[in-house]
């Protein structure tokens, strides 16, 4: 069975926050915001993760916190904002 | 969202904001007062050192909210601009939807000045500090000092004390043995002395004038880095007419030649979280002649000690100061000051920009907001 570039990413950005943040995400659906997990402190920690990981420019006056909201809306904003191309 | 400075018009928005900090059981608060104390009145037109706020607004709403203090530094006697940042405050910490806010805000403010600054911040445990540390704002802790005036009444009432079991113990048997009134007395005639064979002394003016500027202009080229402190920035931090501060002008017996100034402040605290019940004295600022620290110190500590100050505390960067401090009678405490730089500002480096000849005391930025 072969990963998807998705399933890689979603994996990737489960990493982080329990590398980072020491919280284990169940789904990729699971909202982040609502259960408290990404306060400013993360978010401050996820926007540069994203940016070096990714080469991703993040524009702070065009994001929103909804891109932010689960697992699977970041990698949604990673994949429209990366410069680097998974293989 | 939309981020740009406040205007009357926001009141409104910012009185529901700390409305709902309150109601979300936080005791942070912005200040409805941006500008300056003495802004309105003693800030020259078009002079550069003011105070605004920034707001993030979503719709109606204020989601995050800053005070930026535009000043001016000299860095080895070159005038540079900054802002001192403070009081950022995010509706995040209460509720993770508007976590962005504050993010927002402050990239904002650094583009509209990369040169930010900010003192006091919290321990290295609180949220501010881990969110300026993960910004890239590069600290250097600013040395706490204190001077037990009532060193029984001290001992029993700072906090610090209290909370710590074997300091407790000890302070109670300081101060019931006799030792802490002994101590009090010894230091008074020390005071005392030293006053009599000092060959400075001081007066209380009511506002900064002409010689102020002299001072500035004249002991400017000692320092590395220092705030901009001339008579215009000074009475418009200061203001004369707010009777919590006291300014010092302190000259050479005999000749009246200008030492330098010092500014002190003091407080009755009730129930505060490190001073208890104590009457505190802050020695706020004060600039001159970096060999004549120790006599503006000394006049700052003889004057708070005569208006019935229990204990006097001072957070000094540059060596000098500190050193005056110390060899003044105060001792060097735990410190949980600090000054940040923002990455658009210059490296503190000991080469380049060495941190113990920056001269940064508790008046500058927001350090007297719990002090006055």
């Amino acid at each position: 069975m072969v990963a998807t570039d998705n399933e890689i990413l979603h994996a990737q950005l489960r990493g982080f926050f329990s590398e980072k943040l020491s919280v284990e995400i169940s789904s990729v659906d699971a909202d982040l915001v609502q259960t408290d997990i990404l306060d400013s402190l993360a978010l401050v920690e996820l926007l540069a993760y994203i940016e070096k990981e990714f080469g991703a420019e993040i524009s702070l006056d065009d994001v929103e916190i909804e891109d932010f909201h689960s697992i699977a809306r970041i990698a949604e904003y990673v994949d429209a904002h990366s410069r680097v191309v998974m293989v | 969202m939309e981020i740009r400075f406040a205007e009357d018009g926001d009141l409104e928005a910012l009185i529901r904001f700390n409305r709902r900090l309150r109601a979300g059981g936080r005791e942070e608060q912005i200040t409805l007062r941006a500008s300056l104390p003495g802004e309105a009145k003693y800030r020259p037109a078009d002079f550069p050192v003011c105070r605004r706020m920034m707001i993030a607004k979503q719709g109606e709403e204020i989601r995050a909210a800053m005070l930026l203090h535009f000043h001016n530094v000299f860095i080895k006697g070159e005038r540079r601009n900054f802002c001192w940042t403070s009081m950022p405050i995010s509706e995040g910490i209460i509720d993770r939807r508007h976590s962005l806010a504050i993010i927002q805000l402050i990239k904002k403010a650094s583009a509209c000045q990369p040169f930010l600054m900010t003192i006091g911040v919290g321990t290295p445990e609180t949220e501010s500090f881990r969110f300026l540390v993960k910004l890239g704002w590069r600290w250097r802790s600013v040395p706490f000092l204190f001077y037990p005036v009532r060193v029984s009444r001290t001992l029993l009432g700072l906090r610090y004390f209290k909370e710590r079991p074997k300091l407790r113990y000890g302070a109670l048997l300081g101060a019931y043995s006799g030792a802490g009134a002994a101590l009090g007395g010894l230091l008074s005639l020390r005071r005392r002395l030293a006053s009599a064979v000092s060959t400075c002394q001081s007066s209380e003016e009511r506002e900064f004038d002409d010689w102020a500027d002299r001072i500035f202009a004249d002991s400017l080229s000692e320092y590395t880095v220092a705030i901009r402190s001339d008579a215009a920035t000074l009475n418009t931090t200061y203001p004369p007419d707010n009777p919590a501060f006291a300014r010092l002008r302190v000259r050479r017996k005999g000749t009246r030649q200008d030492v330098g100034w010092i500014v002190v402040a003091s407080k009755q605290m009730k129930d505060n979280r490190y001073f208890g019940d104590l009457k505190v004295g802050t020695l706020a600022d004060g600039f001159g002649r970096v060999a004549d620290a120790m006599a503006l110190v000394a006049a700052g500590i003889n004057y708070l000690a005569e208006a019935g100050a229990d204990i006097i505390v001072g957070n000094f960067q540059h060596s000098a100061w500190a050193q005056a401090c110390r060899r003044s009678g105060m001792i060097a405490g735990p410190s949980n000051y600090y000054l940040f730089v923002a990455p658009g500002g210059p490296l503190l480096r000991q080469d380049s920009c060495p941190p113990e000849e920056i001269h940064v005391a508790r008046g500058h930025s927001d350090g007297m907001w719990s002090l006055v």
